[in-house]
């Protein structure tokens, strides 16, 4: 696992995330969970689902309780982006 | 998975003078709300797109603040007596399946009479049975016509969106679902058969799973009164969904044991659509086509005990149902209580 706060996809994966659940920028840290910690419901899960493939063009098909914490959902992201 | 109740057992309908379908009705108020307009009425984080993926619906009606839920039962009630000409003074019976109703109490079938103008105190009353209430209304008048009535009023749906209004917080697993229709069906009597089966049901396991707090136990608990008591809780939508797909196949194959039919004999297959996603996963429990059947859940919402009649009064509307066919008609609902008849139309 990478942890690069000034990694781009980290930074546009949170810029993502923020900007649609309307949060501050430091409402987001690595061990954020997004439905716990950051408030999003089923409904938002979907819709951050959509931003994410539109932006990075890979599916997020693992639904799993590990993907909602944000460093692993960023890692998944930068694992798949290229294969 | 199916619970692990004992239901009833199916028993043939054992009726002298038969009763027919003579007229169906559906209500719609004119305002349509798209889910953008909710999402920027109550500003809510959420977009049309993940609503649509999520349940399939794009739009519902509201009725207008002015109207009570019996102003629209008596459109309903004007158009069924006026499609099958007959006289209000003619009814013998008039039953509603409520959700809210315009009060808890008196009756909201009895205002009905009277905006009818009615002369006669022929026998009205409200039943709660939430998104199954017609087909246990159904049951009932053929069963009213057998032991004497002739004509028989029944209706059902609601002004549900009421239950979100500005005053409540907002549920997003909720606040879309709804939507305000009113639905009606005139029955009368019948040289022949046509009703050749009916069953209903309950499944208590699943009590808890969508219900709207008010009612006397909150009174007993003395806590404080909040319109949130109306909002429709549903913990796991999901169990609920299962449910109704359940319930379809348990009331299919009771239904089809009293007439010794098969699915394939059925031309028609009508159900309650609480999702999109809900009416198609009853139609793939049961190997059904979906030219069969239909659902406008996408353009009305759910509107509880309207569902089936709304989609039944579509099919007839198409020209897809036509007089003679074999119709499977059901609705599931919170309970969970389900039924369905099997009746030619």
């Amino acid at each position: 696992m990478t942890e690069n706060k000034t990694d781009k996809i980290y930074d546009d994966v949170k810029k993502i995330i923020t900007s649609y659940l309307r949060l501050d920028d430091d409402e987001i840290k690595p061990e954020t969970h997004i439905v716990n910690d950051a408030g999003a419901d089923s409904l938002a899960l979907v819709e951050l689902g959509f931003q994410l493939t539109e932006k990075f063009g890979v599916p997020i098909t693992d639904t799993s309780e590990n993907m909602l914490i944000f460093q692993n959902l960023v890692d998944y992201i930068r694992e798949n982006i290229d294969s | 998975m199916l619970s692990k109740l004992d239901y009833p057992v199916s028993q043939k309908l054992n009726i002298d003078k038969y009763a027919k379908i003579l007229s169906t009705a559906v209500h719609l108020p004119k305002n349509i709300v798209s889910n953008q307009d909710i999402i920027d009425r109550y500003d809510l984080i959420a977009t049309d797109r993940a609503v649509q993926h999520s349940i399939g619906i794009k739009e519902r009606r509201f009725a207008d603040e002015e109207n009570e839920v019996s102003d629209l039962l008596f459109e309903v009630a004007k158009s069924c007596l006026q499609k099958s000409n007959i006289s209000a003074d003619k009814l013998d019976r008039i039953i509603y399946t409520k959700l809210l109703g315009d009060k808890i109490s008196p009756a909201t079938s009895i205002k009905v009479l009277e905006k009818l103008g009615m002369n006669k105190g022929i026998p009205a009353f409200d039943i709660s049975a939430a998104c199954s209430g017609f087909v246990h209304l159904m049951d009932m008048a053929i069963r009213y016509i057998d032991s004497g009535d002739d004509y028989i009023l029944i209706l059902g749906g609601d002004i549900s969106t009421r239950l979100y209004s500005s005053k409540n917080k907002k549920d997003t697993r909720t606040i879309f679902l709804n939507g305000d229709a009113v639905v009606g069906m005139l029955l009368g009597p019948a040289d022949r058969e046509y009703f050749s089966a009916s069953y209903l049901y309950t499944d208590n396991t699943y009590f808890e799973y969508s219900y709207i707090p008010f009612g006397s136990e909150m009174i007993n608990k003395s806590l404080d009164f909040s319109n949130e008591m109306f909002n429709m809780q549903m913990p796991n939508g999901m169990i609920v969904h299962n449910s109704v797909i359940d319930s379809a196949e348990i009331v299919a194959k009771k239904l089809l044991e009293q007439t010794h039919n098969s699915i394939d004999q059925m031309d028609i297959f009508v159900t309650c659509d609480q999702t999109t996603f809900t009416w198609k996963a009853q139609l793939d429990r049961l190997k059904i086509p979906t030219s069969k059947s239909s659902s406008l859940f996408e353009k009305c919402g759910n509107t509880v005990a309207a569902m089936s009649i709304i989609n039944l009064n579509e099919l007839i509307d198409s020209g897809k149902l036509k007089r003679g066919m074999k119709v499977m008609f059901m609705a599931h609902g919170a309970g969970a209580s389900g039924g369905g008849l099997i009746f030619e139309y």
